[in-house]
């Protein structure tokens, strides 16, 4: 036992610069393969065969601005849960997706905020191009509603059976209004950008959305029938500064 | 299996051998290492172990 630690000891010394030498020149192949899997959409999308998602992905507008694991933030361990699912058990869509995507908040304040934590964006912009990106806390109905509460409960948090009878009235002026939670939550941003109208990927906001909340706020035929954001969609995108009521609201 | 020959650290043609070897050997720890290193920076501060 001795003369093997010696041996091995005489090994390590005389071949140490050797082992140096290998990892210096491995860890340029290490790094290229954590870009890959880390930087680059095509890793993820390789075994996730979801051409929904995908189609919806790339068509938005976050398209080519962002990549998988800029929003999706996982556990080490669902790593490897996820690639024993794929072997073992092979799931298809819609099947055996038994939830409503809930995306939380700090996942859009990433690029949407200002002064928001940034370590987790792993996309193309530059942090001078997530600075010119809109920030919600400076956009003047963004702002407001973003500093209320509501109790109509979030969209994602409805069993998926339940959804699908919703479906039927979700987001229409004239059906059922909709179920209230005992007690206020604060709106985040999928209230408004998810559901069951923002399906995998597709996050603009429809008028459906503004309907939970808001079905009783105009009730003529005409307004119902023209649609919330012919009016007000500009006022989602005005900056604080410019609206008079906006130094009561930065009080 | 063929036992070592008693000097074959003087051995040229082994000494060489070794040290292909030894690099690729690195080589490998080193991606790993980096790979690894690099991961689980992203992962651990968002998504945590479990």
């Amino acid at each position: 036992m001795k003369n093997l630690l010696s041996l091995l000891w005489t090994f390590a010394l005389i071949f140490a610069p050797w082992l140096l030498l290998g990892a210096l020149i491995g860890s340029i192949p290490g790094y290229k393969l954590y870009e890959y899997v880390w930087k680059n959409d095509k890793f993820c999308t390789s075994c996730h065969v979801h051409d929904y998602a995908s189609i919806g992905w790339k068509s938005s507008i976050h398209g080519e601005l962002t990549t998988c694991h800029d929003c999706h933030h996982q556990a080490l361990i669902d790593y490897a849960r996820e690639g024993l699912a794929l072997i073992s058990g092979n799931p298809k869509f819609p099947r055996d997706l038994h939830h409503t995507p809930y995306v939380p908040r700090h996942i859009c304040e990433a690029c949407h905020l200002t002064d928001a934590d940034r370590s987790s964006l792993t996309g193309p912009l530059s942090s001078d191009e997530v600075d010119k990106l809109p920030k919600v806390d400076r956009l003047y109905l963004h702002n407001i509603h973003l500093n209320k509460q509501t109790r109509v409960p979030l969209v994602s948090t409805i069993p998926l059976g339940q959804m699908n009878e919703e479906m039927k009235t979700f987001g229409v002026f004239d059906g059922e209004p909709a179920p209230k939670l005992r007690e206020r939550r604060q709106i985040i941003c999928t209230d408004c950008h998810g559901g069951p109208a923002n399906r995998a990927h597709d996050i603009s906001v429809a008028d459906r959305s503004c309907v939970r909340c808001h079905a009783n706020t105009h009730r003529t035929q005409f307004v119902q029938q023209y649609g919330c954001r012919n009016c007000h969609y500009q006022d989602f995108l005005t900056p604080l500064g410019a609206m008079p009521s906006a130094a009561k609201i930065q009080d | 299996m063929t036992a070592l020959p008693a000097n074959f650290l003087n051995n040229r043609k082994w000494r060489i051998l070794l040290r292909i070897i030894a690099v690729l050997v690195g080589m490998a720890i080193g991606s790993f290492l980096v790979f690894q290193i690099l991961f689980l920076y992203r992962v651990l501060p968002h998504g945590g172990i479990w």
